[in-house]
C-alpha cells in the first residue's frame, strides 16, 4: 500500500506527542532504578548509575509479598464472584424484556452515579455489623458493587452480537434452556468473557478507596493501600516509592495489552462499537 | 408473543429470565441499593461513626445545616470547576490525539496502544509519581520549568494541579472513543468533500465534527459522571487542601465520615452530591440525548 507523502513527518510528531504524554510513566520507571543519592541534585532525565537497590530495599523493609498476595486474592475473588452472576444477568438482559429486567437495567446505569465515598459509608457500617470489616472477603464483596454492573453491561454487548435465531434453532433442535446457553451461546461469547474478566481483574487490582476504608490491619492491606502509605512516612523515600509503584503497575499493564481491542465497547458499555 | 420472538411460552420466559438475573440483582441490592437506602436513613440521624446507643432521629436538620453552610456551596462550586475543567481538557487532548492517530503512518498501531498507558496504570501509582514530579524542592517539573511553584501546597495553584493530573489520567478514554468515532465516518464523505474542493479545515468542520456527534454525547456524559464522583486523585494529591482549596464534594463526604466521625452529616452531603449528579444527568440527557433518538 502506498503511503501518502509526509507520513514519516506524521510519525515523528505522533511519537513526540505520545512520549510527551507518557512522560510520568517513563519517570516512574527511571526513578525506580535511580540511586537515592541522586534525588537531591538537579534531576537528570536519564537514569544515572542505575541499580535495583530500591526494589531490594522495599522487599526487605515492607511486607510487599504479603500485599501482593492479598491484592491477587482480592482481584481473583472479585472476578470469581462477579463473572457467573454477570453472565446470567447479561444474557437475561440481552434476550428478555421483563419488568424485572428493566428495573435491573436501570439500577445498573444508576450505579454509574455513585461515588466510592458515598458507598463506603453504608458498606463500612454494614461490614462493622456483620464482621466483614478488615477481611479480604469483605473487600471482594464490596468490589462487586462496581465490577458487577460494569461486567453485566459489557457482556450484554457481547450477547447482543449473537443472533437470536441461534437460540431458537437450538431450542427447536430440542436443547433445554440450560443446554442452549451452556453449549451453544457460551462458547461463542468466551472471548468476551475473558476480556471482561480481565477488565474486572484490573479494576479490582487497582482499587484503592474501599481497600483504604474497609481494611485496617497492615497484614490485610492490598498494594494500593501499601503504596499510598509510603507518602505518610516521616521522610519519604521517593526511589522506594517509585519501585513499589512499578511492581504494582506491571501486572495490570501486561493484562491491559490483551484486552486493548475490546476497550472501546468495554468503556462505553457497548454504546459505541469499537 | 408480541414483544419478542422466542421458542418459549411467556410464563416460562419469565421464569428463565428471572432465574438468570436474580442472583446478580440480589447481590447488587446487597452492595448498592441497600447501602444507599441505609445512607438516606443515616442522613436523617445524628449517627457518629462508632456508636453504642442507637442514633437519634434528626429529621432534615443535616440537610438544612449543609445547605446553609457556605463551605458546602464553595465545595459544590469547586466540584463543578473541577468536573468541567477535566471534561473539557480530556476531550480536547482526546480529540487531538485521536485525530493524530487516525492519520496513516507506519507504526500507528503501537502508538495507539502506548497513548492509553496513562489510563492503564493504577491510579495510586500514577498519583504517587505525580506527587514526586510536583515536589516543591526536588521535583522534575519545577526543575524543568526552572520555576518554584508549590503545585499542591499553594492554594491558588492546587485546583489547577489536580485538574491537570486528572485530565492526564482520563484523556485516553476520550482518545479511544473518539478514535472509534472517527473510524466510523465513511471515507466516501471525505472523497466527496475533496471533489467539491473543500479545504482541510472545511472538511474538519463539515464532515469530521458532525460525524463525531453520535459518540460525543455518550463520551461527554461519561467524562462528566466519572469526574464528578472521582475522589482518589484529589484525596491522594492534596487531601482536599490546602485550606480546602480542592475539597470537592466526595472528599467532604469522606472526611466528614472517616475523619470527623459524623456519619449522619456525611451521609447527607453525600446524598446531596448524588442529587446534583442526578440533576446534571437528567438535564444533559434531555438536552443532548433526546434530539438524536
Amino acid at each position: 500500500m502506498r503511503r501518502p507523502k509526509g507520513s514519516i513527518a506524521v510519525l515523528v510528531v505522533a511519537v513526540i506527542v505520545v512520549f510527551a504524554l507518557n512522560f510520568p510513566v517513563y519517570w516512574m520507571f527511571v526513578q525506580s532504578i535511580t540511586a537515592e543519592s541522586m534525588f537531591t541534585e538537579r534531576p537528570s532525565l536519564l537514569p544515572k548509575d542505575p541499580s535495583l537497590n530500591a526494589f531490594k530495599r522495599i522487599c526487605e523493609a515492607k511486607p510487599i509479598g504479603q500485599w501482593f498476595v492479598n491484592t491477587l486474592i482480592v482481584a481473583v475473588g472479585t472476578v470469581a464472584l462477579s463473572m457467573p452472576l454477570a453472565a446470567g444477568a447479561a444474557f437475561s438482559l440481552s434476550r428478555y424484556k421483563t419488568t424485572l429486567n428493566s428495573v435491573t437495567g436501570l439500577a445498573i446505569l444508576g450505579t454509574q452515579m455513585l461515588s466510592a465515598s458515598l458507598l463506603a459509608i453504608p458498606i463500612y457500617v454494614l461490614f462493622r455489623r456483620t464482621g466483614l470489616h478488615d477481611k479480604l472477603g469483605g473487600l471482594i464483596v464490596a468490589n462487586t458493587a462496581f465490577t458487577l454492573p460494569m461486567s453485566i453491561w459489557v457482556l450484554k454487548g457481547f450477547f447482543d452480537a449473537i443472533p437470536k435465531e441461534l437460540d431458537e434453532a437450538a431450542m427447536i433442535d430440542g436443547c433445554t434452556v440450560g443446554q442452549m446457553i451452556w453449549q451453544v451461546i457460551m462458547p461463542l461469547v468466551l472471548p468476551g468473557m475473558v476480556a471482561v474478566s480481565i477488565f474486572a481483574f484490573i479494576l479490582a487490582w487497582d482499587e484503592f478507596f474501599f481497600a483504604r476504608t474497609l481494611v485496617s490491619s497492615q497484614g490485610n492491606w492490598v498494594l494500593s493501600v501499601g503504596l499510598s502509605s509510603f507518602r505518610e512516612e516521616f521522610t519519604i523515600n521517593w526511589s522506594d516509592m517509585m519501585a513499589a509503584a512499578v511492581l504494582f503497575t506491571i501486572p495490570p499493564i501486561v493484562l491491559f495489552m490483551f484486552i486493548q481491542k475490546h476497550l472501546v465497547s468495554g468503556l462505553t458499555g457497548g454504546a459505541v462499537k469499537g | 408473543m408480541s414483544r419478542m420472538r422466542t421458542a418459549l411460552p411467556n410464563t416460562a420466559v419469565n421464569r428463565v429470565s428471572a432465574a438468570l438475573i436474580l442472583p446478580a440483582a440480589i447481590v447488587m441490592g446487597a452492595v448498592v441499593i441497600y447501602p444507599i437506602l441505609t445512607t438516606i436513613g443515616l442522613s436523617l440521624t445524628d449517627a457518629p461513626l462508632i456508636s453504642l446507643s442507637p442514633p437519634s432521629f434528626a429529621g432534615l436538620s443535616n440537610y438544612a445545616e449543609w445547605l446553609s453552610n457556605p463551605d458546602f456551596w464553595r465545595s459544590l462550586w469547586i466540584t463543578l470547576i473541577y468536573t468541567f475543567g477535566v471534561t473539557i481538557g480530556s476531550y480536547a487532548i482526546g480529540l487531538f490525539t485521536a485525530l493524530l492517530l487516525n492519520l496513516d503512518f507506519p507504526g500507528r498501531a503501537i502508538l495507539r496502544g502506548l497513548v492509553l498507558l496513562p489510563w492503564a496504570i493504577p491510579e495510586v501509582a500514577a498519583v504517587m509519581t505525580w506527587n514526586w514530579m510536583l515536589d516543591y524542592q526536588f521535583g522534575i517539573v519545577n526543575s524543568l520549568l526552572g520555576s518554584q511553584v508549590g503545585w499542591v501546597t499553594d492554594s491558588a495553584m492546587a485546583l489547577w494541579t489536580v485538574t491537570i493530573v486528572t485530565i492526564w489520567k482520563q484523556f485516553p478514554l476520550a482518545t479511544v472513543v473518539l478514535l472509534a468515532g472517527l473510524q466510523a465516518i465513511p471515507r466516501e464523505l471525505y472523497e466527496a468533500a475533496n471533489v467539491d474542493g473543500a479545504s482541510r479545515l472545511q472538511q474538519f468542520v463539515h464532515v469530521t465534527l458532525p460525524g463525531l456527534k453520535p459518540v460525543n454525547s455518550v463520551l461527554v456524559m461519561m467524562l462528566i459522571l466519572y469526574t464528578f464522583k472521582r475522589i482518589s486523585i484529589i484525596y491522594l494529591l492534596t487531601g482536599g487542601g490546602p485550606a480546602k482549596a480542592t475539597e470537592i464534594l466526595p472528599v467532604i463526604t469522606y472526611l466528614e465520615a472517616f475523619k470527623y466521625f459524623r456519619l449522619g452529616s456525611a451521609s447527607a452531603v453525600g446524598i446531596l452530591a448524588l442529587g446534583f449528579t442526578l440533576v446534571i444527568t437528567l438535564v444533559y440527557s434531555r438536552v443532548f440525548l433526546r434530539e438524536e433518538a
